[in-house]
């Protein structure tokens, strides 16, 4: 019975998202697996990342969602995906935000998930990556949620 | 990024290295994976097990004079960070099943009250509804219209030990107290403290405002219940609570009465929450530094 608030409330956003649309700028990409999603964004407006297209993976486990789900920005060439240069963003697509550990709650869903990545990307001023990508890309776990990430300057 | 080695995993740090934030979250992590491995609530046990566990005198002497004033029975919960919303919940429910299944419909009547609290936090009602079912039905099958057998304490016992009905029944009532908070913003924020290198609040001079203690502190799975969320949860559902502070101290934190009485004699504080007992209640929490369970007597 482990997955019984995890599949109704992946059926329930799923379907919002199909007939409501996800947040402008993003696109649902792939869901026929319900606990593995792509979906699409843009950031709005003027932005240092004008013009590009990135796309996020969740991945959902059966305890989601008193458990955040595992979200990472896609390196895809075919589909001309790369994780955004960002100081909070690594280059293997891992994010270190509270949103996703220990500021995560449920009543927080894909599409405010969407918002806030849009917002962050939105926010930054100029195109850096973090500080130590180079080490933690090379000892990274392939889940970011195994990673013991130290939220810094961020509120997301 | 602060210093250089800030993003090795905090339990490869020198303890010295880190900030008062970073052990309260190591403590916390440790906690919840040691805690993994037991139930979720535990059965009833004699009290005197705890002193089985303690060489300290004054946490001797004092569950020494719990079981002087006939507390008996301890429930031991999972030590994680929703351990006194866990014994809550649970003890609130417990306590109605000998009650006419006229209280466990006032109960439900009472929650259902606060529903509208949680559509003015901004709560959407698709997204609570999964949270609110599980505690709706334990209190729909114990009050007056039920079809379904009631339920007793073994079988409430084998349902918070579902890890999602347990879990769902948390949330929700994080919840209601998020809500309960929001709504009575004035009353509460001047409460408000943040742990000092906090990172997240150090813009704001260190409290953080409502809003941010609500997400952070109080929807967020796993964080600990403070004097706070517990005056507001109990205040929101009118639920009388008491709770048996075990520490080293005199008085539990924010000084309510003395802990010391005469010649020495070391009494357990019971602290109040949400008026006078009109009933003596057999029933109360009892708080060990940093968690919850259930007492008996």
């Amino acid at each position: 019975m482990g997955s019984r608030i995890s599949a109704k409330r992946l059926t329930k956003e799923l379907t919002e998202l199909k007939t409501n649309g996800p947040p402008t700028g993003c696109t649902l990409i792939q869901a026929d697996d319900l606990e593995c999603w792509v979906v699409s964004l843009q950031v709005l407006g003027e932005s240092v990342y004008e013009g590009e297209e990135f796309a996020l993976r969740f991945k959902f486990s059966s305890s989601y969602p008193i458990d955040s789900p595992e979200v990472t920005f896609v390196n895809c060439p075919e589909r001309g995906w790369k994780a955004p240069v960002h100081p909070h963003i690594y280059t293997n697509g891992h994010i270190c935000a509270s949103v996703l550990g220990s500021g995560w709650s449920p009543v927080l869903n894909v599409a405010s998930l969407l918002l806030t990545f849009q917002s962050m990307l939105a926010s930054c001023k100029k195109k850096e990556l973090p500080p130590d990508n180079d080490r933690y890309v090379r000892t990274a776990p392939s889940n970011p949620k195994q990673t013991r990430f130290v939220y810094h300057d961020d509120d997301v | 990024m602060s210093s250089d080695n800030s993003q090795l995993p905090l339990d490869q740090r020198k303890l010295s290295d880190l900030t008062d934030y970073e052990v309260a979250s190591l403590t916390q992590e440790l906690k919840a994976e040691e805690a993994s491995k037991r139930p979720l609530v535990g059965e009833v046990e004699p009290l005197e097990r705890l002193s089985d566990e303690y060489k300290n005198e004054t946490f001797l002497a004092k569950i020494a004079s719990l079981q002087r004033d006939s507390w008996t029975g301890l429930r031991r919960l999972r030590g994680d960070g929703d351990c006194f919303y866990r014994a809550f919940a649970f003890s609130y429910l417990e306590r109605l099943i000998p009650l006419p299944p006229s209280a466990a419909q006032l109960a439900l009547a009472k929650v259902e009250s606060l529903l509208p609290l949680l559509d003015q936090a901004g709560f959407q009602k698709d997204i609570y509804d999964d949270f609110y079912e599980p505690l709706r039905d334990l209190l729909l099958a114990l009050g007056p219209d039920s079809k379904l057998p009631r339920p007793t304490a073994t079988s409430l016992h084998a349902s918070f030990n579902d890890t999602e009905t347990s879990n769902a029944i948390i949330v929700f009532l994080r919840l209601l107290t998020s809500a309960f908070l929001r709504a009575n913003a004035d009353d509460f924020t001047p409460f408000l403290f943040g742990l000092e290198d906090d990172p997240r609040f150090m813009l704001e001079g260190g409290a953080p405002t409502m809003d941010q203690f609500c997400s952070f502190h109080v929807e967020a799975v796993n964080k600990e219940a403070d004097h706070i969320q517990i005056t507001a949860l109990t205040r929101a559902l009118s639920v009388y609570t008491r709770i048996a502070y075990l520490d080293q101290s005199g008085a539990p934190p924010g000084g309510f009465g003395a802990g010391a009485g005469e010649n020495g004699d070391v009494k357990v504080d019971f602290v109040e929450f949400e008026g006078e007992s009109e009933e003596k209640l057999n029933g109360a929490l009892l708080y060990r530094p940093g968690h919850y369970d259930v007492l008996y007597r």
